[in-house]
């Protein structure tokens, strides 16, 4: 076996050598958060800090709070509000007997969902919410994200729930005379609670992550999300890259604990409601 | 079973989302592209109907053959070098070796960083004087003198296009990497027994066992990365001028930039067609993959 001992160790080099690439930006951006500007431009680059500060950080937190709470705020509303949706819809496509066109159809407009860019849903909103006197106001990002994510994660629930959850339990339940809505509550909602969780997460990060929609729909400086903030401060502070670093990891930091955490999980729910 | 017409309301918050974020929005942008637009006339109304004049002017304008050459490269460059470079972990990974599972946490996380920091520490690794790219090269005296990564109008497109293939190696990888733990292990088995060397099992058992999985990760791939607008937004903001200008990052700088929401919706409508070819062949694919 002293092959293949060797070939493990080789695979473990090949393997590190691609994961430190793969994790550079990262780290270079914590590192240079704590770094003078001379010291970012040192050619070559250090690879450590030589006198680490948290100077930068300290600067930078005060300004990146209240667009993080932003943020923060607009994933916590989307997340809830997909995952008291979602599940509903996941339920009826994967367990309840409906008619198979009218399921199809919905899994059409879902599917096309999936293919639509989002720069197309960016003017046609903006009028919406702009009739509605939504604009400046963070219920337009949420409601469009929301929106958005309850059919996507929807998928991602009937997928779970169709090969997760016996069709036999259900069943059991009609015959002692459960309703269906019964039957979802008692039976279903418990046996999702994995998948919820993952549904949770991801559409708390749609959120957390979104660019797009609350560049157009919040003009109000104290209501910006940490996206925009970012892209604020990119104009304001030109090149001072230490300043701009440190937000960015301030600002990378939750998802990138979760990616740790719960990363493998993510990806493959993510996956079940693309290929479906 | 009582009540079964009730059932369809479970659907209901499905149909309605999509009712407003992909049914209205198509509808509306069809009908704008037919109109000249202002920011005045979007929010007030009364528009009026210029029939397929914003297409013309589209088509004829010099930016817009930069733009399609641009969105090529973007296209073909993710979805090629994020698919091999995603086939390789993927082989990597479904062999042993220590750490593999901690690791592939790792290999995952630029899926699941914000796209407006990914596109930020870019634009500082590529940035021209003070950029990590740029000190490295020049320290190890590579180069004598720093490359405009993101100022050369010829060479932003290419550089956009290096910061997506890292975004997308994690979607790459996760599919492939998925798809091989479903090859029975009895077959490499079986395979090297007979004496077949390790590129001859990738060649005659893993890439023809793979095809749907390779087929459909280049389809969804191409359609994610015709999407992509954030991070060349935030990496060049379509510049320096016009030059590294995608299909999206061009539409959203004509409406939001230059109040011209006509040609902005004529060109979500290219954009659209383009996406529409693709999700055909992913209709194909999906269908001819569950035949076999």
């Amino acid at each position: 076996m002293r092959r293949e001992k060797r070939a493990r160790l080789i695979r473990f080099v090949v393997a590190t050598v691609f994961v430190v690439l793969i994790s550079i930006p990262l780290y270079f951006a914590i590192i240079a958060g704590m770094m003078e500007l001379s010291e970012i431009a040192r050619r070559p680059p250090y690879l450590f800090p030589p006198n680490p500060t948290l100077t930068y950080y300290r600067q930078i937190a005060p300004l990146m709070t209240r667009p993080l709470l932003n943020s923060f705020l607009i994933g916590i509303c989307i997340a809830c509000i997909t995952v008291c949706l979602a599940p509903l819809v996941g339920y009826g496509l994967a367990k309840l007997r409906l008619r198979e066109e009218v399921k199809g159809a919905v899994l059409g407009l879902i599917f096309l969902l999936q293919l639509l860019p989002g720069v197309s849903m960016v003017t046609p909103l903006f009028l919406v919410f702009y009739k509605l006197g939504l604009i400046n106001n963070l219920w337009s990002v949420i409601v469009a994200i929301a929106a958005g994510q309850v059919p996507f994660v929807s998928l991602i629930l009937a997928t779970y729930m169709a090969s997760g959850i016996p069709n036999e339990l259900i069943e059991s339940a009609y015959i002692d005379g459960a309703s269906s809505l019964r039957a979802f509550r008692s039976i279903v909602l418990p046996l999702a609670r994995p998948a919820l969780a993952t549904a949770w997460l991801l559409s708390f990060m749609a959120g957390w992550g979104d660019l797009l929609l609350s560049m157009c729909f919040v003009q109000n400086k104290s209501l910006y999300p940490a996206s925009v903030a970012m892209m604020a401060y990119t104009t304001s502070y030109g090149t001072q890259w230490n300043l701009l670093m440190a937000a960015a990891t301030l600002y990378a930091l939750p998802p990138v604990f979760v990616a740790l955490v719960a990363g493998r999980q993510l990806a493959s729910g993510l996956l079940s409601g693309a290929i479906k | 079973m009582k009540g079964e017409k009730w059932n369809y309301l479970y659907l209901l918050p499905a149909i309605l989302c999509c009712l407003f974020v992909l049914i209205y929005p198509l509808f509306y942008n069809l009908q704008m592209s037919f109109r000249e637009v202002t920011f005045v006339t979007l929010t007030r109304g009364g528009s009026p109907w210029v029939g397929l004049s914003n297409y013309r002017s589209t088509v004829h304008n010099p930016v817009f053959l930069r733009v399609l050459f641009n969105t090529l490269v973007f296209w073909l460059g993710s979805v090629t070098v994020q698919f091999v470079l995603g086939f390789l972990l993927a082989l990597l990974f479904s062999k042993s070796f220590p750490l593999n599972y901690f690791y592939r946490a790792l290999v995952l996380l630029p899926w699941f960083i914000p796209l407006t920091v990914s596109g930020t520490v870019f634009k500082w690794f590529f940035s021209g004087e003070t950029g990590l790219i740029n000190s490295l090269l020049l320290g190890m005296g590579l180069i004598s003198k720093p490359i405009p990564w993101l100022t050369s109008p010829r060479l932003a497109i290419y550089t956009a296009t290096l910061a997506n293939i890292w975004l997308g190696i994690p979607f790459n990888f996760i599919m492939l990497f998925t798809g091989l733990q479903a090859i029975p292990i009895e077959l490499y088995e079986s395979a090297r027994v007979e004496g077949a060397r390790e590129w001859q099992l990738v060649r005659y058992i893993t890439v023809p066992l793979l095809k749907p999985t390779i087929f459909l990760t280049l389809v969804l791939g191409s359609i994610f990365t015709i999407k992509v607008f954030d991070i060349v937004w935030v990496l060049t903001g379509g510049g320096p001028g016009e030059a590294s200008h995608i299909l999206t990052t061009w539409a959203y700088s004509l409406a939001w930039q230059r109040f011209r929401f006509g040609e902005h919706a004529s060109v979500i409508g290219v954009t659209m067609l383009l996406i529409s070819i693709l999700g055909c062949l992913l209709l194909f694919v999906r269908r001819h993959w569950r035949a076999e």
